[in-house]
């Protein structure tokens, strides 16, 4: 029987445009999940909350969707970020979000990161995140609510 | 031992050469002539210069020899005599001949030297052939962009037309969420029109540009007026030192001159002014441009990324843009022959350099 993690206590979403954090809450709202959804625009905030959220609590659960295009600071920074800080694998699930076209080798050393358990190419839909639940949580959001 | 010299020469020189006389009669052939024609010394011995032709040229190409023989003089390698050989086996293969009367000889003896252009001229008809393919699909690549962009801009219209038409009909009945829906589709479809028409500009750069004199003072001021708006909002101060007039393509160094400008406005400190300073150095080969502001700056790390393509530096919530301003900067100045670089300290302004061929 293959290990799942309890459902996350949070989705993070860090990608610099709004309209994207929009859409991606309201898709993942309509695909039934009801942990806590927040969106940063910025690597920079998006590293404050995971490091205070952490110190907090060691265990939290954290499901964080990572645009690795963004300006200034981007996703691999962020990656690096996450290292540097020795978050545990096991309570971050990074899933990459990608809007142009990666080159293999990229690809590559991105899934070679422990954080990261998926590339997909933006925008979410409701397919996406029912796949993520059940690739990397307790079952899938319908097995929850049963 | 001079002669010995001379036959070494003669024998080792890395072209063929041949000795004939007033009626064509190889005299002499050098190793590199057996090795071309590929016939041993006996089967050429006696034999004319017309055993060495194609049988349908000899006509013509003795007539030109026949010429060479009455009025001789020295005629270097490539002059007038390209004429086609014929080896043994029958390949036929273009030479390049150079000649030469041999002086103080009563019968009249000719030096000529030959060489094989064959594999040159294939390389060349290659090279020709691949360049014009290329030009040919860099025109097809120019011309479907430029069609992507337009049939592209046609979607994001309607787009746009029909939620202004949401907007302004029926806005008082949807709910906070579908507003912000409403709100951001209007705001994504300007930003894909915007992006379609800054790519479309940038494709449009430098195709076929005509290069003239260009007053440098006057296409600053009209840089001026076409940003006065921008300038009057932000109280924005431009000042620029003497300017010389150079040479090349007026619509691409405007367009530059007001992307480093408005640039230097909009990455202003909160609070500030802008300051921003034109100058212009004289160099051996170049015109070296500086446009130095008192803006944000731009960290270390970042100052060469900046001028890829669609790269920003800053979320859109802070600066709006599309990532090709710079990018753009940068394929006028390279069309320039010229080079551009920030020097910055982030907090502390940004001096933008370019350079522009004096030609």
């Amino acid at each position: 029987m293959e290990y799942f993690k309890p459902k996350p206590d949070y989705v993070i979403l860090v990608d610099d445009c709004i309209a994207t954090n929009f859409l991606h809450q309201l898709t993942i709202m309509s695909s039934g999940h009801h942990s806590e959804i927040l969106a940063f625009e910025t690597v920079h905030e998006g590293m404050e909350f995971l490091e205070s959220k952490f110190s907090q609590q060691k265990d939290s659960s954290i499901l964080l969707f990572l645009d690795i295009n963004m300006p200034g600071l981007n996703g691999w920074d962020f990656l690096a970020e996450c290292k540097n800080d020795g978050f545990d694998p096991e309570n971050l699930v990074i899933i990459i979000l990608t809007a142009a076209a990666m080159n293999k080798d990229d690809e590559n050393l991105l899934l070679e990161n422990p954080f990261v358990k998926g590339i997909l190419p933006k925008p979410l839909d409701v397919d996406m995140i029912e796949n993520i639940w059940a690739n990397n949580f307790s079952g899938s959001f319908q097995a929850q609510i049963k | 031992m001079k002669e010995e010299i001379f036959k070494t020469i003669f024998e080792f020189n890395p072209d063929p050469i041949i000795v004939f006389n007033a009626i064509g009669e190889i005299v002499l052939i050098n190793q590199q002539g057996k090795i071309l024609f590929g016939y041993k010394e006996a089967e050429l011995k006696g034999k004319r210069i017309d055993f060495l032709m194609p049988a349908e040229l000899v006509p013509i190409q003795s007539a030109m020899r026949f010429n060479y023989v009455q009025m001789p003089d020295h005629r270097t390698m490539g002059r007038d005599f390209e004429i086609l050989a014929k080896d043994k086996e029958g390949r036929k293969f273009h030479v390049e001949i150079a000649l030469s009367p041999l002086p103080n000889h009563n019968d009249g003896l000719f030096i000529a030297s030959i060489r094989d252009i064959s594999v040159r001229e294939e390389t060349h008809r290659n090279l020709e052939n691949r360049n014009s393919k290329l030009q040919q699909r860099i025109k097809e690549i120019e011309n479907n962009t430029f069609l992507a962009s337009h049939e592209l801009q046609e979607p994001i219209r309607t787009i746009k037309s029909l939620s202004n038409l949401l907007e302004d009909n029926q806005i008082n009945k949807l709910d906070a969420q579908s507003k912000t829906c409403l709100r951001f589709l209007n705001e994504s479809s300007h930003r894909m029109n915007l992006l379609v028409k800054g790519l479309l500009d940038y494709n449009r750069t430098g195709i076929n540009p005509v290069a003239n004199e260009i007053e440098i003072p006057k296409v600053l001021d009209e840089v001026k007026e076409d940003l006065n708006f921008l300038v009057e909002e932000t109280g924005a101060n431009i000042i620029s030192d003497r300017l010389p007039q150079i040479y090349g393509f007026e619509t691409e160094i405007r367009a530059l001159l007001q992307n480093l400008i408005s640039n230097s406005i909009k990455f202003r400190k909160k609070e500030t002014s802008p300051r921003i300073r034109i100058s212009a150095n004289k160099e051996t080969h170049h015109w070296h441009f500086t446009i130095k502001d008192n803006g944000i700056g731009i960290p270390d790390r970042y100052q060469d990324k900046i001028f890829e393509m669609f790269y920003r530096l800053h979320p859109r919530s802070q600066y709006d843009g599309c990532g090709i301003g710079l990018a753009k900067c940068k394929k006028v100045v390279e069309l320039h022959n010229g080079r551009i670089w920030v020097d910055s300290l982030e907090g502390h302004g940004s001096t933008f350099h370019f350079t522009i061929s004096k030609n």
